[in-house]
């Protein structure tokens, strides 16, 4: 960390506290689907559409609706995976549904509408009872379903926000206005304190049980038998609740909740009425001068979206590697003050300054900008050169993206990483460095990655502790392989003088390889090749015979039921 | 992602499973709950790249942690989750079954996954990726 680069701390922190996100999403979702239907109804640019067309494009408008909807209820911070869909798909398919076919200019029409509601209704409820089954369900109260309650509110402003705009830029505004006064004192009683406290209460209950389990299963409460159990529970834990962060809002399973979800479904179709009679109006001119400029730019902005989504895969790559170590290192503060902690102390009080101790440590997880990692505001960056102005609110954030990596921010100062000093790709695009880090940071830091398989520093930066006996030996088949690679086959076969014992006809049936390993002599190893191209080595019982006989020891079955197999993936 | 769907009406194999028609659910075996998109994971991965069943009625496995069985009253998509080096996702029809699939009819199709196992000195070790 680099604490002489603070930044202007003012400018940073308005932008996260006005909360930009929601309104550009919001604005951007409804001109598409403004867009698509505009030009279903008018037919009036220079390329005719069919009825067909415009039908394609009106429904790729709604799904946007929906994935905007999916991403509004999932985690903010995951609003990439939707930004794919929004681009790669929707922007691909009404470009080709309107450009492709040049036939008969399309004529509004009740049967057309009626379609275009009944789709939207389909699909959004679709997309709102998608991920019914519930974590909630089984911890009823807990900060889970809190967090549900704070997403779904989050995506219940980006809808009043919405029909806020309607209603300010619309004749219908009034009857809007009055619907939307009665849903936002219903909301505003069901709902309390802010998504992120929301979130970092859930993560205190996964830690809060990960301590008290780690304190209690420890058979001899040692320090040291006491941070492993912890931190044993707690990698676990955490890493897989810091994974399903984004689907952490999901699981709506409680009839509340589920009721809430109905209501944000009924407004939005609420909303593509409203957004369909007023392309139907012929005074339209304002929205249609955009909508032919943004137009105009769609062939770029194409493919600008898949250089973006090129990146968008790349980065979360990248941010998971990133995220995986910074959890490890948040699990290793946990873990040294808990063991230095309880050296001294009584375990009530122990239990309660390890989770202070975690709660900090949390909180300097949460509490970040992911500065380049924000892999999302590409998708702005894209907006913005459409020329949607909501998105000029992100800049400073995109500044920040641009020029640092993660970020803390407070009042009157604020922490500011430094970017990756390098990063290494094979041709595939995936991480990939044969001789160091495949990513690192100024300062030394880095992880070694095998062709997408993140392997121990060592492998690659002190060739020579990597051996063939460590390389068949490893438990991990994946980095077992990426060993094997890195070795090369031929020089395992060569050092250990491993002999063939039966090479089948099939790769995918594999080699049966016999290798006298210092601990464990006549070991038998079979190298198959796998359905994506790659070769493994399965350690097989010295007593099979052929290739075929250890392929299917590994699956306990009978070697007769191999030879019928329809395909191997 | 344009990626090919392989058609199974008996057995195959899909990395470390291999998924084949069985007649019944074994007895000991207990029912597996689905995951919140409704899917059932039918090979957990260390790291998070698991195989995943849509589609499935559904889902019974083995204490022994090397077999389970699915339960299908109609086509079941078998999905490797990773966003690279990805398996080919496959579905699994059962062709002579399809008529009792079809008309909301009675008929169910068993299918079987058995993990991958690899020797160690000390016993049996499922492999894990």
């Amino acid at each position: 960390m680099n604490v002489d680069k603070i930044v202007e701390t003012r400018v940073v922190r308005e932008v996260v506290s006005s909360s930009p996100l929601w309104d550009g999403v919001v604005a951007q979702v409804s001109a598409a689907v403004e867009a698509r239907l505009f030009r279903a109804h008018e037919g009036s640019w220079d390329e005719p559409v069919t009825e067909e067309a415009a039908d394609a494009a009106i429904r790729a408008g709604v799904r946007q609706g929906v994935s905007w909807l999916s991403a509004m209820i999932d985690d903010p911070g995951e609003l990439w995976q939707a930004v794919y869909g929004l681009f790669g798909d929707g922007v691909r398919e009404a470009l080709r549904a309107a450009y492709g076919a040049k036939a008969e200019p399309v004529k509004p029409s009740q049967g057309l509408t009626a379609q275009v509601l009944d789709v939207a209704e389909k699909k959004l409820a679709a997309a709102l009872t998608y991920e019914l089954p519930a974590r909630s369900e089984f911890h009823p109260g807990s900060a889970a379903s809190e967090v549900d309650i704070q997403l779904t509110k989050i995506a219940t402003d980006a809808v009043l926000a919405r029909l806020r705009h309607i209603a300010r830029s619309s004749n219908f505004g009034e009857q809007l206005h009055a619907n939307l006064a009665s849903w936002e004192s219903v909301y505003s009683q069901a709902i309390g304190a802010a998504a992120g406290e929301a979130r970092m209460s859930a993560m205190m209950d996964v830690a809060d049980l990960s301590i008290s389990q780690g304190i209690l299963s420890a058979r001899v409460p040692t320090p040291e038998a006491v941070a492993e159990r912890v931190q044993m529970l707690l990698n676990a834990r955490v890493r897989n609740s810091l994974r399903d962060a984004g689907v952490l809002a999901s699981p709506l399973s409680t009839k509340s909740a589920f009721d809430v979800r109905v209501r944000i479904a009924e407004n939005i179709r609420d909303v593509l009425a409203a957004v369909l009679s007023r392309a139907g109006e012929a005074g339209g001119a304002e929205v249609a001068g955009k909508l032919r400029e943004a137009a105009g730019n769609e062939p770029e902005a194409e493919v600008k979206a898949m250089a973006a989504a090129r990146a968008e895969a790349e980065v979360a790559q990248v941010r998971a590697f990133a995220t995986e170590q910074v959890q490890a290192n948040v699990a290793h503060r946990v873990m040294s003050w808990a063991s230095q902690l309880i050296k001294n102390e009584e375990r009530p009080q122990t239990y309660e300054l390890v989770k202070e101790g975690l709660q900090a440590a949390l909180s300097l997880y949460w509490r970040r900008l992911s500065g380049q990692y924000d892999s999302w505001l590409s998708y702005y960056d894209v907006m913005l050169r459409l020329g949607v102005k909501e998105a000029e609110r992100l800049k400073p954030m995109m500044e920040l993206a641009g020029h640092a990596g993660w970020a803390w921010v407070w009042q009157d100062v604020a922490v500011i990483t430094e970017r990756h000093s390098g990063i290494h790709r094979d041709a595939e695009g995936r991480l990939h460095c044969e001789d160091g880090y495949a990513i690192e940071w100024p300062g030394g830091w880095g992880f070694c990655v095998w062709h997408g398989t993140r392997v121990p520093d060592e492998w690659i930066l002190d060739k020579a502790s990597l051996t063939p006996e460590i390389a068949l030996g490893w438990p991990n088949v994946e980095q077992r392989r990426a060993a094997l690679e890195i070795l090369t086959w031929d020089r395992v076969i060569r050092e250990l003088g491993a002999t063939v014992v039966d090479e089948h006809s099939d790769p995918q049936i594999g080699t049966l390889l016999r290798v006298d390993l210092p601990d464990s002599p006549g070991q038998q190893f079979l190298r198959v090749l796998c359905g994506t191209g790659r070769t493994f080595a399965l350690p097989v019982p010295p007593e099979v015979r052929t290739a075929l006989e250890a392929n299917a020891w590994t699956y306990d079955v009978d070697p007769s039921e191999l030879e019928d197999l329809e395909v191997r993936t | 992602m344009g990626m090919k769907i392989h058609r199974i009406r008996r057995k195959a194999a899909q990395g470390d499973i291999l998924i084949r028609r069985v007649a019944e659910v074994p007895e000991g075996a207990t029912a597996v709950d689905p995951e919140n998109d409704g899917g059932y994971v039918v090979a957990h991965s260390e790291t998070g790249h698991h195989h995943v069943a849509l589609g499935a009625k559904s889902f019974f496995a083995l204490p022994n942690g090397m077999q389970s069985y699915l339960v299908a009253k109609g086509p079941i998509t078998i999905e490797h989750r990773r966003p690279h080096d990805t398996h080919e996702p496959m579905q699994l029809l059962a062709e002579e079954a399809m008529e009792a699939f079809v008309d909301g009819g009675e008929g169910e199709v068993i299918w079987e996954i058995r993990r991958q196992r690899e020797y160690t000195p000390e016993g049996l070790r499922r492999v894990e990726d």
